[in-house]
């Protein structure tokens, strides 16, 4: 194998659609890691939903021999990062495993917000940044004004930056010279084996593959190794890395990349951050930056037809086999039966889970309002975190509540900075800090509450931009907000379903936005029958249901039977997929009338 | 089905009511959704309808009980040629076993209704005829596209009376579009004018196929109630009261044949698009004439016994007496109480039925909002 001098672990990080994957692709093809006859459009993205999102979830780490201009032939290993906002905590891991980073940026789209943020995670990681422009060929390329954002924002020289594109292989054999000349060598500093988890994927035949860098020492197939979080110990079944494909080895050495697997089945006994050691001869202390991932964002997944919930359980199963980010409770509502409280990173990630469902698994399903988790203050003193509005405690115990906050940096064309302003101020923000990126992009930092965000605060941002503002979060600690807990009333009884938690000063608006829109889904009702948004039993806003006066047919006789029978089968039909709340039936068009859209 | 047997099953049960489809007219009126030839037929087509029919009732005449009661209707029975109206009333008396109080009711269009014909109904034995007015108002019956005049209806009705025939129906139709709760009040008082022992009153229902459907005439619903109680109240200043939804009779005119099949009645049904019921299956003939002549095989309606036994009990609840419970029961051979127990409770709750010991009923607002109950029932 390979001396420690021979090797290069670096990662690429670029902005959504910036061109990474396809850039990765270039190196396997320009390495022979992978030849043109088998070649599939970024082959590194496995799952559909990310090629049609051109959004990678999942890194994969690739290992390529590159023959050098120096006739040394290197060991790259290329690690493939999630490219969102909600995956930062991801992101951050696969920086730990690199020496250096690719920091990818489109010629026609400069700088974004989220370049920025993962500079600057690549940065305190200590890596050595490759600033690259990429798709210098399209005709709308501006490499001047990304010259001068790579300067001004992120301080890097002009004639640092490379100049390439990954589609028809410009300046690529450079780039791969310059990871050779730039990216240090891993140096260990020590035997005891460390070795960085920085993912892991549930293979089905294979159990819980886990991809790990190893730091110090070596590991190797039937060696006893413990994960330093939890103290697990387990047998090493198999060590290997990905050209492209899983190669299994005897070993994998001091700073190389590769997967290992274990005899552990469940994929949540692996923490991404975490930190493989033998359990023989222990380290003493686990690698830097492990955290614990924890769900900042809640919502109720319920099937449409009840009768899916057992599809949804086992699709669910499935799909946090492959996500442990991703958590779910069984949960049930009166109105909706029975599904799952579920936990996301983010409103992505909330996304593209509710994708994977419905488009991979076919599910038809309904999502309720989204939480955040609030911290709840009793006047007893005692604090509660809330994420479900079931639970919030009655008002009269409630001293005051906290809310979760954002940092947030967006970026945009200068002429929107007006715009961007009112946003952030409408979704209850403050700006911090306005810089320039150039002399037509700005960069503002701001602080918001996390549910703004959740709700629908990318939407608008994308609306007031014209799709050319873009941003990046992370969170920034509590505060105090009038927080209350929304109601909504049907004849009386509160329907769980539409129940939220919600900032004060936006509740009125919310109750009344649900009442039309139930107003208009109910049919009429035999009797008169109130829809009415509460707060605590006060009552905030109200809509009543159209009365029917009628539904009576006129004729029926011995040849009207059959046919009035089979219509109102029909009617029936319909009534089954309808929810009883306080003697109405309320139609499943209602609730996905309420749920699914958005506030206004 | 806690507490019913699974391995249920109705008992078929031999027609006491007979029902006879005519099916001609002089046209079809703009609102009639029952299959008539419409005006496309001369008086041999209407020969090889009497022979087909003949033929039938030759067949199934005695598989009948004796009979409780006969409709004749349609279409228009009276736009029959003369022989072939008496070959058809004659044909019943002679192949059916008709009780001596059996009730015999001929659909009537005043137009067509001569004093030949009705010394015919008289002389075999009609006891009973129902009179298409749907309106007497002149813009009510343009928007209904109703063919034909009133012309003489007065004297009709008593030459009726005259020939024997002591039961007399006036069809009308409300809630049509333009008709003013004022409208409605005065065809109801003209109708009265006539005496008649019986009244249906149709809430004028948009069905499609029709020729309103087609003009996209659409019924006003706002005054519905309003007419609903007008109607009711008028009629019962002469002694008529509601005892089906659309049916309003004194206490000995009220139509025994549709009474009985509103409560699970067997009945046999002749001529193309008549249904029959056995008490298990029902089954309709071929909407056409030509292809129930040609012995085209119906359409039949088969159930689970538990479900044919649920429909009966709900189509009772359309009428105002509803169900006594043990005739129910003796009828089907299942407790009402332990096939729609729960249901009936609910609707019980819901204001919609009244339920007791002996007998379950729908309240008026159950009349009003029959569907809803019919949609838990059944």
């Amino acid at each position: 194998m390979n001396g420690l001098d021979k090797i290069r672990n670096f990662c690429i990080v670029a902005h959504v659609d910036h061109g990474k994957s396809t850039l990765a692709d270039r190196f396997l093809l320009h390495t022979k890691t992978i030849e043109e006859r088998v070649f599939r459009d970024q082959v590194l993205d496995a799952m559909d939903l990310e090629q049609e999102r051109g959004i990678t979830i999942k890194s994969h780490p690739v290992r390529m021999q590159y023959d050098a201009d120096n006739g040394e032939t290197y060991q790259f290993n290329l690690i493939d990062t999630p490219g969102h906002v909600d995956f930062s905590y991801e992101v951050s891991r696969s920086l730990a495993a690199c020496e250096g980073a690719i920091l990818l940026v489109d010629a026609a789209q400069g700088v974004q917000a989220q370049t920025m943020a993962n500079v600057n995670l690549a940065i305190n990681q200590g890596l050595e940044i490759i600033p690259v422009i990429n798709k210098v060929d399209l005709p709308a390329a501006n490499v001047p004004l990304c010259l001068e954002q790579f300067e001004e924002i992120l301080a890097i020289p002009a004639e640092e930056v490379l100049k390439v594109s990954a589609k028809t292989g410009d300046g690529v054999k450079e780039l791969l010279e310059a990871v050779i000349h730039r990216v240090p060598p891993p140096k260990p500093e020590s035997k005891i084996l460390q070795a960085l988890v920085f993912d892991s994927i549930y293979d089905v035949y294979r159990g819980v593959v886990t991809y790990a860098r190893v730091v110090n020492g070596t590991i190797k197939a039937g060696e006893q190794i413990r994960l330093f979080s939890t103290e697990l110990d387990t047998e090493v079944k198999e060590v290997g890395f990905f050209s492209p494909t899983m190669k299994p080895v005897e070993q994998l050495n001091a700073g190389e990349v590769g997967y290992v697997i274990t005899a552990i089945k469940t994929p949540s006994d692996i923490n991404v951050g975490d930190t493989i050691t033998h359990a023989q001869n222990p380290c003493k202390e686990a690698l830097p930056g492990f955290q614990k991932i924890s769900p900042m964002v809640f919502s109720g997944v319920y099937p449409i037809d009840t009768a899916d919930y057992e599809a949804l359980k086992a699709n669910i199963a499935k799909l946090r086999l492959n996500d442990s980010a991703f958590v779910a409770q069984p949960e049930s509502s009166v109105a909706l039966g029975a599904g799952f409280r579920c936990g996301f990173l983010g409103l992505l990630h909330m996304d593209v889970v509710q994708e994977r469902l419905s488009r991979e698994y076919n599910m038809d399903l309904i999502l309720t309002y989204p939480s955040v988790i609030y911290h709840v203050y009793l006047k007893n003193g005692k604090m509660q975190e809330i994420d479900n509005p079931l639970y919030m405690p009655d008002p009269s115990t409630i001293d005051h509540i906290e809310e979760p906050m954002i940092k947030a940096q967006i970026i945009s064309p200068s002429t929107y900075m007006g715009n961007i302003m009112n946003l952030v101020l409408e979704k209850r923000g403050i700006c911090l800090k306005t810089e320039n990126v150039d002399k037509q992009h700005v960069l503002i930092t701001a602080r918001m509450p996390l549910h703004e965000i959740v709700i629908d605060f990318y939407d608008k941002l994308k609306t007031c931009t014209r799709g050319y503002g873009s941003m990046d979060y992370e969170p920034d600690g509590y505060q105090t907000a009038p927080t209350v807990k929304l109601e909504i009333l049907v004849n009386g009884e509160p329907v769980d379903a539409f129940a939220s938690i919600c900032h004060a000063d936006r509740a009125v608006a919310r109750a009344r936005m649900i009442c039309e829109r139930l107003k208009d889904a109910i049919p009429p009702q035999m009797f008169k029958v109130a829809i009415q948004g509460a707060i605590g039993g006060r009552i905030i806003a109200r809509e009543d249901v159209r009365q029917l006066r009628k539904n009576v047919l006129a004729k029926c006789y011995g040849g009207d039977i059959s046919r009035k029978r089979k219509l109102l089968d029909k009617q029936r039909e319909g009534k089954k997929r309808m929810k009883e709340v306080g003697n109405v039936n309320i139609p499943q068009e209602a609730f996905v009338a309420v749920l699914r859209s958005n506030e206004e | 089905m806690e507490g019913v047997q699974t391995a249920f099953s109705l008992k078929r049960r031999a027609p006491t009511a007979l029902y006879v489809h005519v099916p001609f007219c002089n046209g079809k009126c703009d609102y009639c959704a029952f299959y008539s030839e419409g005006c496309d037929w001369d008086d041999e087509l209407q020969d090889m309808y009497l022979d087909s029919v003949l033929a039938e009732m030759t067949r199934h005449g005695k598989s009948c009980e004796t009979l409780d009661s006969v409709f004749v209707g349609g279409g228009t029975p009276t736009v029959l040629h003369d022989l072939a109206f008496q070959r058809l009333l004659q044909g019943i008396r002679e192949r059916f076993d008709l009780s001596p109080q059996c009730e015999w009711t001929v659909e009537c269009n005043p137009e067509s209704l001569t004093e030949a014909k009705i010394d015919m109904m008289g002389e075999i034995g009609v006891t009973r005829a129902s009179l298409g007015i749907q309106s007497f108002n002149q813009s009510c019956r343009k928007m209904l596209g109703r063919r034909g005049t009133l012309d003489g209806l007065e004297h009709k009705i008593r030459v009726l009376r005259h020939a024997g025939i002591s039961h007399v129906n006036l069809d009308l139709i409300w809630n049509v579009p333009t008709q003013t709760l004022q409208m409605l009040e005065q065809d109801l008082n003209r109708a009265l004018d006539f005496e008649p022992d019986h009244i249906s009153a149709y809430a004028l229902t948009v069905e499609e196929g029709t020729r309103l459907a087609e003009r996209q005439i659409e019924a006003d619903d706002d005054t519905f109630v309003e007419a609903w109680d007008l109607i009711e109240a008028t009629l019962a200043t002469r002694g008529l009261h509601r005892y089906e939804i659309s049916n309003f009779a004194t206490a000995r005119g009220r139509c025994r044949h549709n009474d009985s099949i509103w409560h699970g009645a067997a009945y046999l049904g002749l001529g193309p698009a008549a249904t029959s019921f056995d008490g298990v299956d029902r089954w309709t003939q071929p909407a056409n004439l030509r292809q129930w002549i040609g012995g085209q095989d119906p359409e039949i309606d088969r159930i689970p016994p538990l479900d044919r036994a649920a429909e009966i009990l709900a189509f009772g609840l359309r009428t105002v007496e509803g169900w006594n419970l043990v005739e129910f029961r003796n009828l089907t051979e299942v407790d009402p109480i332990q096939l729609r127990g729960q249901q009936l409770q609910k609707l019980q709750k819901a204001g919609l039925v009244e339920l007791d010991k002996t007998t379950c009923k729908p309240t008026p607002q159950g009349l009003l909002f029959n569907d809803s109950i019919m949609i838990e029932l059944i």
